[in-house]
């Protein structure tokens, strides 16, 4: 069998941004973001809403059951804002910082219950999530990214933070 | 768990002190001494140029320069016909980070000798980032490292995927003292020698990769598990899985799309250890399956080393 090749910039870290979320044609949800800094900490919140405002029943088998993953990450907004997928774990985030430095700068596991608060409702809150900014990104145009696993596909939502 | 594994598993040869009073991790250590350190701007040009970069750490590492290069040529021989391949590098650069670790274990009453730190601190880098080529696609690992590039595509590789910069610190080698350890881990170098402080014997070397193939694919499960939001019902809570300091498990999320099969991208084709194959085929089951595989084949591995 004859061997593949490979180069440095064949195996890359891959560009995960357009074409790589399967966005739902009928994205029921709408993101409410929330942000602001405390002693230099960076904190987002991120909160889920239906647009029809009916209820969101939250079930395995559910179309919409939330979320099996979840990333939330944080990054100027200039580059490869959402480059990075992480692995989320069960009852876990884990959040990452990014991108114009090391792939990965900060990574932060925090807890998160899939199914906490959102047996029934028209909200759901998805937590909130802390990034330490390093200094040089203040004065940049800051964005942060959701993505959102879904049975049906994968929902990302974006906002600035300036 | 047993004290060595949980040592590998954990990265503890972070916390080591090496006979100039350093932890081998530097930063990364609980032990790392602000006040002993000297951080400069980099000079280097590219990402890093600017940012904090400790200079104590390079100081000890440039002494032993060639004593630590020969080391890693040694390590990595000559290779196969096309040269050393991928996953040969990676298997050396593990050896050295752990190697702290083993040579603790055979002189206890002993501080970790400079070569040996030295390398850790070299070889760190390394480690994550052959980790992360090996886990990129299938059949990388026969891939001779040569091949992917030389010298300079690698350092050009390195800056545009920013692995020389940290969370707080930038990495402190030259170009010049990364292209020759690249050319060294790529089997560019021939005629090393290993350190005298060294730990002697490959069994161990295997053993070390085995364990760390067993975590990687162990972890690539769980996390499989979990973003299809399966229940994790009997799986060890260990400190590694959700604080992973090891630079090899970061790379495990460091890209979407993961799956358990990826772990045998850490071997040569028709090298891939049973047990992983095992923990792959047993994916679907409960826990208590996988886990059985996992801990067998880790003490098994440990008893190697011991």
């Amino acid at each position: 069998m004859q061997r593949r090749t490979f180069s440095f910039a064949s195996l890359a870290l891959m560009a995960t941004g357009a074409g790589h979320s399967a966005q739902l044609a009928d994205n029921p949800f709408e993101a409410i973001w929330t942000h602001r800094i405390e002693a230099g900490v960076l904190i987002v919140e991120l909160a889920l809403t239906n647009r029809s405002k009916k209820t969101v029943f939250v079930k395995s088998d559910n179309a919409f059951n939330l979320p099996n993953t979840m990333q939330v990450s944080v990054g100027t907004g200039r580059t490869r804002g959402d480059t990075m997928a992480r692995v989320i774990r069960y009852e876990y985030v884990n959040l990452v910082l990014l991108p114009t430095q090391s792939p990965v700068i900060q990574s932060r596991v925090m807890p998160l219950s899939p199914y906490r608060g959102v047996a029934a409702g028209a909200m759901v809150n998805l937590g909130q999530y802390r990034f330490t900014v390093p200094e040089e990104f203040s004065k940049s145009q800051m964005a942060a990214y959701a993505r959102v696993q879904t049975a049906k596909g994968e929902l990302t939502f974006q906002t600035t933070l300036n | 768990m047993h004290r060595l594994l949980e040592a590998i598993f954990e990265f503890q040869a972070r916390d080591l002190i090496d006979v100039d009073g350093r932890p081998c991790g530097e930063q990364a250590s609980r032990h790392f001494d602000a006040d002993n350190t000297q951080l400069i701007a980099c000079p280097h040009a590219g990402a890093r140029h600017g940012k904090p970069m400790n200079a104590s750490a390079l100081q000890p590492l440039t002494q032993v320069w060639r004593e630590l290069v020969g080391t890693v040529s040694a390590l990595v021989g000559e290779g196969g016909t096309h040269g050393v391949t991928v996953h040969g590098a990676y298997q050396a650069a593990m050896a050295c980070t752990a190697a702290p670790l083993i040579f603790q274990i055979q002189h206890p009453d002993q501080t970790i000798p400079r070569t040996l730190s030295a390398l850790f601190k070299a070889a760190l880098g390394f480690s994550q980032t052959l980790s992360f080529l090996l886990l990129a696609d299938d059949g990388v690992a026969d891939a001779p490292l040569s091949e992917l590039g030389d010298e300079a595509q690698f350092l050009t590789y390195l800056e545009n995927q920013q692995w020389l910069v940290g969370q707080s610190q930038v990495c402190a080698g030259s170009p010049a003292m990364i292209g020759q350890l690249f050319a060294a881990f790529s089997g560019q170098s021939p005629g090393g020698r290993l350190a005298t402080d060294f730990p002697p014997g490959r069994v161990w070397i295997d053993a070390v990769v085995a364990l760390i193939g067993l975590q990687m694919t162990y972890l690539l499960i769980l996390n499989t598990r979990a973003a299809q939001g399966q229940s994790m019902q009997g799986a060890r809570h260990a400190h590694w899985q959700t604080q992973p300091h090891a630079p090899w498990l970061r790379t495990v999320a460091m890209q979407p799309g993961r799956t358990p099969a990826h772990a045998t991208r850490l071997f040569p084709s028709g090298c891939v250890i049973e047990p992983v194959m095992q923990m792959i085929a047993n994916d679907a089951q409960e826990w208590d399956g996988i886990e059985s595989i996992f801990t067998q084949a880790v003490h098994q591995q440990l008893a190697l080393i011991n």
